[in-house]
């Protein structure tokens, strides 16, 4: 029985499986994390420095008969990376993907809805998506460098930060929060869905950036 | 892309009449994600943010109107390089105007005309031009205080002199000055009368009747230029000052009057004035532009901004001060470098939808603009305590949207071209006047100095202004002229380049080609003219007899003739040594000490 600092890049299920858990639900719903799930709601967007309570393993034991091969297979959760790609001003349409991380490089296609899915293994933290265009040349094309388990909860300012710097809001440094930049993105964010124009990341602003990033 | 990215923005390029620039960044972006077991997304999309862009000053207009000046070449030229540089990166185009105050529906009450550089003109003449009657140039005296030396005198005038008409002339007479060619009409003084609507409504509509004119420039949409012709809006007239431009520039000497009276002649000289700006290879498409031309009124490809997003917004103090001048033209002058057009060039494949585009279409409201404003827009505006520019983190746009574009770019700061002004100081007898005190006056800026002791102002400038003014006296500790130092003695206007039109017409070198002796001859005429005003020589409405006066005071023959001066020009003016003249001249005093315009 341990407890585990969340690293940068750590979500629940990868924190699972480092400490051996195939299925994260048992740390995710145990009730010495129910505080934390009360409060960061999404097992994938955590803070860095929240604390996971890690239970005993507990041991299963079943029989077989010896002087065979006997197959055991866990069932666990796939992780994956669910992308709507927009581009500029357009409506979401099919668009040619170039996926590159360590261990797998794959074409990709948006559906109509411009969704991406990608399967990944837990281990990954970084991976790139260049988008193709027709009409852009190579180095105009738009690429992506997707830090994996990164996105902070919308509760946190990082958080409605990353989200609105991902949705082509927020126009400040990355990473960092400039003032400035950070009202601009919520301004045109509140107009762009007709909430009040205020510069103020409140409770409606939240919950509409959640439903218009997806998470 | 961040602030120091922008910071980083490669290959400036300013003229004086406006700024174009690349952006160094890439479009690759950092982002946060986070992974999922279940339905949960990830949304990207890349921000909307140029990769170039290009200014066009007010300058580079007539005044008041929507119409780009031949001098603009210099700048479509630069926007054509930019081109190139970015193939595929789509345009969109904005137009910016300044807040001017309401102006009074009112019948105009004089009618002003100004001299052209080329003309020589004299009150009786202009009477008989216009009326047929040359006695009735005595109606021109009451109404042009400001050329007479005393009553029923007139003193000399020259290019840029302004001339008011009686309201006993009829608008047929007035029309018949225009019509002979000798004069060009502010376009102001007619149109007040048209101008209607609300500050921002009309400030509005100038922005967009100005991105539109760089539209179909581009585009070559002669019939475009043609509603901008034929619908004047507010002071925005063309009228036959332009086409008169437009003939000169692509050096036809055909007759006016087909061009005013019909539209398809207008439309020919258009595309032939606008293959001049631009040159015949540089013609965009309309699905070159950001929404690839999908809207008839342009949505997305060019829009106005009125007067919502200055780059100057002077202090309460100094707004109060211009609403209290009773000088008209002041509040123009100090906003001028709020009049733009920004072109912005987007990613290659960048493609927006008409739908998602915000800023409204150039003949709508400004209902549409008001929605992309900060949510302290509207305090934006106002007048605070200090002047605010742009440059300087003075939050000036009200309009968020753009602000968002602009990003800090390097076409939205004042061009920072510096020149060297040299001006020698000298008396009526061409002596230099050693720690001569003077007050020179260039654009906005007032320098008040002394020269040194070889007589010489040296002034760095930035005002890109192409002529000014100088007074100037003796030094009060000067023992010979202790009787006269009491204040600035003499005065006299000044042309800060007097070869400023012969340079552009000559790197022209198809124009020059083209051009008749007479052209050659009159443009010589015309440098000479100028370099004999800064000497002094300028009391004669011909140059020639200036010229005359020239060779007299020097001991040469009198010819007449410019090309038998011009070494001397060359050495007297433009290295300022000016040789003191003869003493019997000096002797004789048949030189006037008084050098006054």
């Amino acid at each position: 029985m341990i407890y585990d600092r969340v690293q940068p890049g750590d979500y629940v299920l990868k924190i699972a499986t480092r400490n051996g858990f195939a299925d994260y639900h048992t740390l995710w719903n145990h009730p010495k994390n129910a505080l934390l799930k009360q409060k960061r709601h999404n097992p994938n967007t955590l803070v860095p420095g929240d604390v996971l309570f890690i239970p005993d393993k507990q041991q299963r034991q079943v029989s077989r008969s010896t002087g065979n091969t006997h197959h055991f297979a866990i069932s666990a959760p796939r992780v994956r990376l669910r992308i709507v790609l927009l581009i500029e001003g357009r409506e979401p349409k099919q668009a040619e993907c170039w996926w590159d991380a360590p261990g797998k490089n794959d074409t990709l296609y948006s559906d109509g809805d411009g969704l991406i899915e990608q399967e990944i293994p837990v281990t990954l933290a970084n991976g790139d998506l260049r988008v193709y265009d027709p009409e852009s040349t190579y180095e105009s094309a738009p690429m992506f460098h997707a830090k994996v388990g990164y996105l902070y909860p919308v509760e946190e300012p990082q958080g409605q930060m990353a989200r609105l710097h991902n949705m082509g809001y927020y126009l400040g440094p990355e990473g960092q929060i400039d003032p400035y930049a950070f009202r601009s993105a919520l301004e045109e964010f509140q107009c762009d869905y007709g909430l009040p124009v205020s510069g103020k990341c409140d409770a409606s602003t939240r919950q509409r950036l959640v439903e218009v990033y997806g998470c | 892309m961040d602030e120091e990215q922008n910071q980083q923005s490669a290959a400036t390029n300013a003229s004086e009449g406006g700024v174009s620039a690349s952006y160094a960044w890439e479009p690759t972006f950092e982002v946060p994600l986070a992974p999922t077991t279940e339905e949960e997304r990830n949304t990207l999309r890349p921000p909307l943010l140029p990769i170039a862009c290009w200014r066009l000053d007010d300058l580079r207009f007539r005044p008041h109107t929507s119409c780009p000046l031949p001098e603009a070449t210099a700048e479509m030229k630069t926007l054509a390089d930019l081109r190139k540089k970015h193939p595929g990166a789509p345009l969109s185009i904005f137009g910016h105007a300044d807040a001017t105050p309401k102006r009074q529906v009112e019948e105009p009450k004089q009618f002003k005309l100004i001299i052209r550089p080329t003309d020589s003109i004299w009150p009786v003449k202009l009477a008989e031009i216009c009326t047929g009657n040359a006695n009735r140039y005595k109606e021109l005296e009451p109404c042009n205080p400001h050329l007479m030396k005393g009553p029923g005198q007139w003193r000399n005038l020259y290019a840029g002199d302004e001339i008011n008409l009686p309201q006993t002339w009829t608008r047929a007479e007035r029309e018949k000055a225009r019509a002979r060619g000798y004069l060009i009409e502010p376009p102001e003084a007619e149109a007040k009368q048209q101008e209607t609507g609300t500050d921002e409504e009309a400030a509005k509509r100038f922005s967009g009747r100005r991105a539109r004119s760089i539209y179909a420039l581009l585009t070559r949409d002669a019939e475009d230029w043609e509603a901008l012709y034929s619908q004047p809006e507010g002071a925005d007239v063309w009228g036959v000052e332009a086409l008169r431009m437009m003939l000169a520039a692509v050096g036809a000497t055909d007759e006016l009057l087909p061009y005013q009276e019909d539209a398809l002649s207008r439309k020919m000289l258009f595309l032939a004035y606008m293959d001049k700006l631009c040159g015949v290879e540089f013609v965009l498409q309309r699905a070159d532009f950001l929404a690839r031309g999908a809207d008839g009124g342009g949505k997305g490809d060019y829009q106005g901004c009125g007067a919502f997003n200055p780059t100057l917004i002077l202090s309460k103090e100094e707004e109060e001060r211009l609403n209290q001048s009773e000088d008209a033209e002041a509040r123009w002058v100090a906003y001028g470098r709020n009049r733009r057009v920004l072109i912005y060039l987007f990613r290659p494949g960048v493609e927006m939808s008409v739908g998602s585009w915000p800023c409204p279409r150039v003949g709508e409201g400004v209902a549409g603009c008001k929605k992309r404003f900060w949510s302290d827009g509207e305090l934006r505006r106002k007048p605070q305590a200090e002047r605010r520019e742009y440059e300087k983190g003075g939050e000036t746009f009200a309009c968020r949207f753009y602000e968002r574009l602009a990003n800090d770019s390097p076409c939205e700061r004042p061009l920072s071209i510096k020149r060297t002004v040299h001006i020698r100081i000298f008396d009526p007898f061409a002596r230099p006047i050693s720690g001569a005190p003077y007050r020179l006056t260039i654009g906005p800026h007032i320098y008040e100095n002394k020269a040194d002791k070889d007589g010489w102002a040296i002034i760095i400038d930035d005002s890109m202004v192409k002529t000014g003014h100088i007074a100037w006296g003796y030094p009060p500790d000067e023992a010979e002229y202790t009787d006269r130092h009491s204040a600035y003695v003499y005065q006299t206007n000044l042309f800060l380049d007097p070869d400023e039109e012969l340079k552009t017409e000559t790197e022209q070198q198809d124009i020059q080609d083209s051009k008749t002796v007479q052209e050659n001859d009159d443009h010589n005429a015309e440098a000479t003219r100028r370099r004999l005003h800064h000497l002094g020589f300028n009391l004669e409405a011909d140059v020639s007899d200036n010229i005359r006066a020239f060779q007299r005071v020097y001991g040469k023959s009198e010819t007449g003739y410019f090309q038998d001066i011009a070494e001397e020009l060359h050495l007297f003016h433009d290295l300022a040594k000016l040789e003191p003249f003869p003493s019997s001249q000096i002797d004789g005093g048949n030189i006037t000490d008084e050098v006054t315009v």
